[in-house]
């Protein structure tokens, strides 16, 4: 990033009450902080409803033996557990974040399409109504898993149609968003912010942006597909009918993994704001981070079929998709080499925010590594559909996009609130979350060599002690989400006034130029950077 | 002073002092408007064909 040399109006505290009131600010917001702070509560509030159906699934599997409820239920709860996270609370938490930093970090007044903004973040809750109507449907809701395989997908009741239905919503509320973020970020940046000089979680969203919009229609098309064979007497993924449900699968993993780097990237994105600006030292190879997310971003398009290797494939087939997907540990491990190398020698402190960004990358390349060892075929065979798959992914879902979240509101609820949050209960947020997420997840790892299949209510004795230490670490770190909760609202209520930069981010970005809180209408007149 | 009053009476303008102001402000150019519709429609169009090209495609592979 540059230098601003000019910000004419960058931030005018005088007028930020002109703005509507009461429940018409929110029904009509265009303002895109306002978008903003309503994904993110809608996010947070589906964080913790998808929280308390894992919570629902580690009861069960606190010892064997069936406990609380039918095995038919356990499977509804793994399923949802799965579309709320990753379409209800990941997903609107990033745009969230977009919105609310996306204008203040490029310099623009506001989102390209204000109205339709509020039509993206508008459409969420009747979405998410209807994945919670779901569960009160004859059958309950689906239990296909958050993939909808068929031919589950095709044998399921009614709340199978509300789950597509469901996706169908939050699919177009994800594109819209990204036709907004794209057309916001190439026809709005301040002049002289060149593509080059803009902050990299601008690039890491201008990336996912692309990637949503190639994507997510896909996944429309196999849902749209699905439900013609369940309505409309068709036979595309229907094998009685003459259809390949394998077929499913491929189209589903070809938006199913970039979909994991649409959850990831905007992560790198925040972490790479946030380190600089407390190790002191500018981000190390700004450049190399771009490319190495542009690379991520395009190699995740040929990957798809490494979830696939236990469907039956060429010896071939296997050779090119296990080498594709080990090539994206070479962009990976670029960025996790400038994290490390912009640290080096820097003058760091550890607030809350830093700790997470430390925290994200430690946990996260965990993940990575277990993330390569998947990505062999013939130990891939072996560890298919097992919890070595489910820690894999809760490490660097949680660990990685939750964390690199929770870096990201700690960073910046000073400029959104006007208020500094408690820098104790901070910390203890992240020690608490930390250890207690590697007491429910790491012994998963050994699960899954051991050989427990996931998605099953029950399982063997010779589980029962991991299982027992995985349950108990899941109930910590669930309660202290709730310390979360109250961090945030103490800090929205009140507390010490926060500074227009109150990192003192030299090279941080806009958004600390403009007071703290963000006035509620800012860079009216585009600011000029150097 | 109501926004749409001093829309209207260009002369009431200084009256509304900010609010007015700063909504005029606030709205893109009317070239800005043309390439920000642009470019969403150029998107809007690749998400159309990604959507009715995976289904199509299976439609005529005969699957």
């Amino acid at each position: 990033m540059s230098a601003v040399v000019h910000t004419p109006t960058a931030g005018h505290a005088d007028h930020a009450h002109d703005h509507p009131h009461g429940w018409r600010r929110w029904l009509f917001a265009t303002n895109h902080k306002d978008i903003g702070t309503m994904y993110l509560w809608f996010s947070l509030t589906m964080f913790l409803f998808g929280g308390v159906l894992a919570l629902g699934i580690r009861m069960e599997l606190f010892q064997p033996g069936l406990q609380f409820w039918r095995p038919e239920f356990f499977n509804q709860l793994t399923t949802m557990h799965g579309v709320i996270m990753v379409f209800g609370a990941i997903m609107p938490a990033f745009v969230g974040f977009a919105n609310w930093q996306i204008p203040l970090q490029i310099g623009a007044p506001d989102m390209a399409f204000a109205r339709m903004n509020n039509f993206s973040f508008w459409l969420l809750p009747p979405a998410a109504l209807l994945i919670v109507i779901s569960f009160f449907v004859p059958g309950g809701a689906t239990a296909a898993g958050w993939t909808l395989y068929a031919p589950l997908t095709v044998q399921m009741g009614p709340g199978m149609d509300l789950a597509i239905f469901a996706l169908h919503i939050m699919g177009a509320s994800s594109i819209m968003g990204s036709i907004n973020i794209i057309t916001t970020i190439l026809n709005m940046r301040a002049p002289g912010l060149t593509l080059m000089k803009m902050p990299m979680f601008v690039w890491t969203w201008l990336i996912t942006a692309y990637l949503l919009i190639a994507v997510m229609p896909v996944l429309a098309g196999a849902i749209t597909m699905t439900l013609m064979d369940r309505h409309f007497g068709t036979s595309f993924f229907n094998a009685a009918g003459g259809g390949d449900p394998v077929m499913y699968q491929h189209i589903f993993w070809f938006f199913g993994h970039p979909e994991v780097y649409i959850m990831i990237l905007p992560a790198f994105g925040i972490v790479s704001q946030i380190i600089p600006v407390f190790a002191r030292k500018p981000l190390f190879g700004y450049a190399s981070m771009v490319y190495a997310t542009a690379s991520i971003a395009i190699l995740s398009f040929i990957v798809w079929a490494h979830h696939m290797f236990t469907t039956g494939m060429p010896v071939t087939g296997q050779l090119f998709f296990m080498y594709a997907t080990m090539l994206i540990a070479i962009p990976t491990g670029v960025k996790v080499f400038n994290w490390v190398a912009t640290m080096y020698k820097g003058s760091m402190t550890f607030e809350t925010p830093m700790l997470f960004a430390v925290g994200f990358i430690f946990v996260f390349t965990m993940g990575g590594f277990t993330g390569l060892i998947l990505a062999m075929a013939p130990i891939d065979i072996q560890l298919q559909d097992s919890y070595y798959v489910v820690a894999h992914f809760h490490y660097v879902l949680v660990a990685g996009s939750l964390f690199a979240l929770f870096a990201g509101t700690y960073y910046w609820l000073p400029k959104w609130t006007g208020h500094m949050y408690n820098e104790t209960l901070g910390k203890l947020h992240f020690w608490a979350s930390m250890v207690f997420f590697n007491i429910t997840f790491f012994p998963m790892h050994f699960l899954g060599l051991a050989g427990m299949p996931r998605r099953y209510a029950d399982y063997p004795l010779q589980f029962a002690d991991f299982n027992l230490v995985a349950s108990v670490g899941a109930f910590g770190f669930g309660i202290t989400q709730l310390l979360f909760l109250y961090v945030v609202v103490k800090c929205i209520r009140g507390g010490p006034k926060a500074a227009a930069n109150p990192w003192g981010a030299e090279d941080g970005g806009l958004e600390w130029t403009v007071p703290s809180p963000a006035p509620f209408h800012t860079f009216e007149t585009p600011p000029h950077v150097k | 002073m109501d926004r749409a009053i001093a829309g209207a009476l260009p002369h009431l303008r200084d009256a509304a002092a900010r609010q007015v102001i700063m909504a005029s402000a606030m709205q893109p150019a009317k070239a800005d408007r043309r390439r920000n519709r642009r470019t969403a429609l150029i998107l809007a169009s690749v998400v159309l064909v990604f959507f009715l090209g995976v289904i199509a495609r299976r439609w005529l592979a005969g699957a």
